[in-house]
């Protein structure tokens, strides 16, 4: 899977905030292997007082597939809508905590199934505590191509060219070393292997979250998901 | 994007899109479960959509299931289209959302409703083991000092309960195993010291009844442990409840006594005789308390300490369990921060109790929730009447009952000023039945409740101990003096004080119907006194009223700045639903109370 592709999006304002417009990026890679799995991420940023939104995403479904997605920010309420052509996730605060500030990013994955260029739609809508809406839109394209044919490899020899050695050839030192210096707090070092393998665009997100991730994959009994969910900024009441 | 959604609800988990019809879930907090019903005001409750009385996360699943759908496509919820228009979307949602008991914000306690805590808690942002440590702690830090220079301590609290960490414990496992069960359910409230506690002493105020550890609580307190309320301490009162200054013995040495002081202007008292109450709910040292009102003594502190109080109708509160003064007139009820808080708490203490006769009255005349009332709109239609001569001169009374007519009038009441109907003034003028009743009532108290150990088992008794209020020595000697003849005579069923309430039961209930009248209003006091005899006309009269905060003295009254004056409702017997309604559309319209500045958070 190739290099990540952004691209993003238009608010179309139904009342107008106070404050700096949201904005919404989608982000996934430019092309894809069939039978790879497609990082979608969908970036909400710039919020303020959010309490609700949701997310439609819409997608040529010969060619990809909804694959899997997961938790939206901590302490609410999220559903998940298979629709016809893609999936819609809903979020909402719960009774009178605060709303959303900053970014939300909500990543969900795509099964490439067949070859062609598909177009991820997306879009939002924003629902403040008072009830007002924001709408936003976002599109990107994915590539599919065709699986390369594997090339057989050189025969193996019939013997192995060297006899193990009949015992070790050293005694093991007292205290074993680190094999690798700490990751940076806030890196993507600590943070399981992703299922489809394919390169994520960098969102900030936090080894923990991504920990917390791991998580729920397990629980998920270990279905292939690799789905991200933050909350930048919390805003007090 | 318009697609057809599929309708099936699943749990969620992380599971492929395709494997699922609608998932839903509530993560990173713990999410109320499904609970018994509960009575919740009618804003919280009116979008419940699976008839537990509450929105929990059952409900916006029942939403998310439905969202897209339109009136007639399969999945239709009109009660969720809170929008009205036409489409369940995400805005209806959250609307649906937004009644939820539920808060994982910063909880700050100072103020904090009872609401306020349920949703904390139901977020897990707090336990009712923090919330009772943390009004612990401030019980310790504030009533026994001196906060501002030149005043007093509260001295409003008598006695913390030892077993109300525990209580509070089994109201977290039990919101763990049930959910919210009731507005109440671990909140830590306090209760005048004239009401029997089997953890805690009740004293009456009196230092010689320090002893008195009764073998059970009194019906008002199994009433609120019931609900799940965590009983955390005794509140300090005038000596056996009659006074308006709340000066007690309890805790001092014999032939002295402490007075509470106001969190507002620690210089001045917090009134009588629930005074102590008055001054732990205003101070915030507990979620919301109980006082008891034979002649005023829940509504004047109420009015001194900007606090909501209820005086119900005689009846409607069993009084069993508490030390009486004169049960022709004895009432307890709440005093709280808001309306919603005093209609939560009177709701645990109302119902029919054989030890306390009267209460078989209330029959048929009690709605299930007292929450239920709780309208905005509700005075909007409403005929308010005053007696004109109630109002007096006082500058900010006459100032602030102007201002509360106006904003009646401005939220649809009519206001319809009356003149005292003949008859009027002697209801008022009929005295407390205290000086004729206490003795003989208060021998029915010690047969029946008072713990073996006391040795002060009369009020003779009680003066030759010496321990007790200094200047009451008089008042006990010569209400010992009263015969049981003098007592029939009052008391009895053709006694004169009995025939005198009747009298003003039946003539303000005529005056209210020849109006067509709802309620009657006047002003509870003036700051830090009382004005004429207005506190008399519910006592005179067994007809209930509450009392709201209505606005606070500027300096340009020229009376007390800062100090607080209540509005009072009065209305037929077992009115309190309407009053209670009428009271929290005032309340909502104006807003007065105020928080006392000198005890705000502790550090």
């Amino acid at each position: 899977m190739a290099v990540a592709a952004g691209i993003l999006c238009a608010a179309v304002l139904t009342a107008a905030p106070a404050h700096a417009a949201p904005a919404l990026t989608v982000t996934a890679p430019v092309s894809a292997q069939v039978d790879e799995t497609v990082p979608v991420t969908v970036t909400l940023g710039d919020l303020t007082d959010v309490y609700a939104y949701e997310v439609s995403l819409a997608v040529d479904t010969d060619t990809l597939v909804p694959g899997s997605v997961g938790a939206g920010p901590d302490g609410g309420f999220d559903a998940v809508v298979p629709t016809d052509d893609g999936v819609t996730l809903v979020h909402t605060r719960l009774g009178t905590s605060p709303p959303l500030d900053g970014e939300v990013a909500v990543e969900l994955e795509l099964d490439a199934v067949a070859a062609g260029t598909a177009e991820i739609v997306v879009s939002a809508e924003l629902v403040a505590p008072d009830g007002t809406t924001t709408s936003l839109d976002g599109t990107t394209t994915v590539t599919v191509s065709a699986a390369p044919t594997p090339e057989p490899t050189t025969e193996p020899t019939e013997e192995p060219t060297v006899e193990p050695t009949a015992e070790p050839t050293a005694e093991p030192t007292g205290e074993p070393g680190p094999t690798a210096g700490p990751t940076s707090p806030g890196s993507t070092g600590g943070a399981p292997p992703r299922a489809g393998g394919g390169s994520l665009p960098a969102t900030g997100t936090s080894a923990g979250v991504l920990a917390a991730s791991a998580a729920l994959l397990l629980a998920g009994g270990g279905t292939a998901l690799a789905v991200r969910a933050r909350r930048t900024r919390a805003g007090a009441r | 994007m318009t697609t057809r959604r599929t309708r099936t609800t699943a749990t969620l988990a992380l599971v492929p899109v395709l494997a699922l019809g609608v998932a839903a879930a509530a993560h990173g907090a713990p999410a109320p479960a499904a609970a018994p019903a509960v009575h919740l005001p009618p804003y919280l409750a009116e979008l419940d959509l699976t008839g537990d009385g509450q929105v929990t996360t059952a409900d916006l699943t029942v939403v998310a299931d439905a969202l897209g759908a339109t009136p007639g496509t399969d999945g239709w919820l009109a009660d969720a289209d809170v929008d009205g228009d036409g489409v369940l979307a995400v805005s209806d949602l959250a609307a649906v959302s937004q009644r939820m008991v539920y808060d994982d914000g910063p909880f700050e306690i100072v103020e904090a409703s009872v609401v306020d805590m349920q949703a904390a808690m139901n977020a897990g942002v707090t336990t009712s083991v923090e919330l009772t440590r943390a009004y612990l702690e401030r019980i310790e830090a504030y009533d026994r000092t001196v906060v501002q220079p030149g005043g007093r301590p509260l001295n409003s609290v008598i006695t913390t309960s030892e077993a109300a960490l525990d209580a509070a414990a089994a109201a977290d496992a039990a919101r763990a195993e049930h959910g919210m069960t009731s507005l109440l359910l671990g909140v830590p409230v306090a209760v005048k010291d004239n009401v029997d506690t089997a953890d805690m002493p009740t004293t009456g105020g009196c230092g010689c009844w320090a002893d008195n550890v009764t073998a059970t609580d009194a019906t008002l307190v199994s009433g609120l442990r019931a609900d799940g309320a965590v009983v955390l301490a005794k509140a300090s009162l005038d000596e056996f409840a009659f006074g308006f200054v709340s000066e007690f013995s309890t805790g001092v040495a014999p032939g002295t006594s402490l007075l509470v002081a106001s969190p507002y202007a620690t210089d001045r008292t917090a009134g009588g005789s629930s005074g102590g109450t008055g001054a732990a709910v205003a101070a915030n040292l507990v979620g919301l308390g109980f006082g008891t009102d034979t002649g005023g003594s829940i509504r004047v502190p109420s009015s001194y300490n900007q606090l909501v109080g209820v005086r119900p109708t005689v009846g409607l509160v069993s009084r069993d369990g508490i030390i009486p003064l004169a049960l022709s007139q004895d009432t307890a009820g709440p005093m709280a921060r808001s309306v919603t808080d005093a209609a939560v708490a009177l709701d645990a203490v109302v119902g029919v109790d054989p030890a306390d006769p009267v209460t078989a009255e209330q029959l048929g005349r009690v709605p299930a929730s007292y929450t239920t009332s709780l309208d905005r709109e509700a005075l909007r239609g409403a005929r308010v009447g005053y007696v004109t001569s109630m109002v007096g001169t006082n500058p900010t009374t006459a100032r602030l009952f102007a201002e509360a007519t106006a904003t009646l009038e401005e939220v649809g009441a009519a206001v319809v000023p009356v003149e005292a109907p003949a008859g009027f003034a002697e209801v008022l003028a009929e005295p407390s039945g205290s000086t004729n009743e206490f003795r003989h009532d208060l021998e029915a108290y010690v047969e029946r409740h008072l713990a073996p150990q006391v040795e002060a088992r009369t009020l003779l008794d009680i003066v030759a101990t010496g321990h007790h209020v200094p200047s009451r020595r008089g008042t006990y000697e010569s209400r010992a003096a009263v015969t049981e003849e003098t007592y029939e005579a009052w008391a009895g069923p053709e006694g004169s004080h009995t025939r005198a309430l009747a009298a003003g039961q039946t003539l303000v209930t005529a005056l209210l119907d020849r109006l067509e009248l709802d309620v009657l209003v006047y002003p509870t006091g003036t700051p830090y006194g009382t004005q004429g005899q207005n506190m008399r006309l519910s006592p005179n009269t067994g007809m209930p009223a509450v009392t709201v905060p209505m606005g606070q003295a500027t300096e340009a009254d020229g009376t007390v700045p800062g100090a607080g004056v209540n509005l009072e409702l009065l209305g037929r017997d077992y009115s309190e639903a309407h009053l209670l309604g009428f009271a929290y559309a005032f309340e909502q319209a104006t807003q007065a109370r105020t928080t006392p500045a000198a005890y705000g958070p502790l550090d």
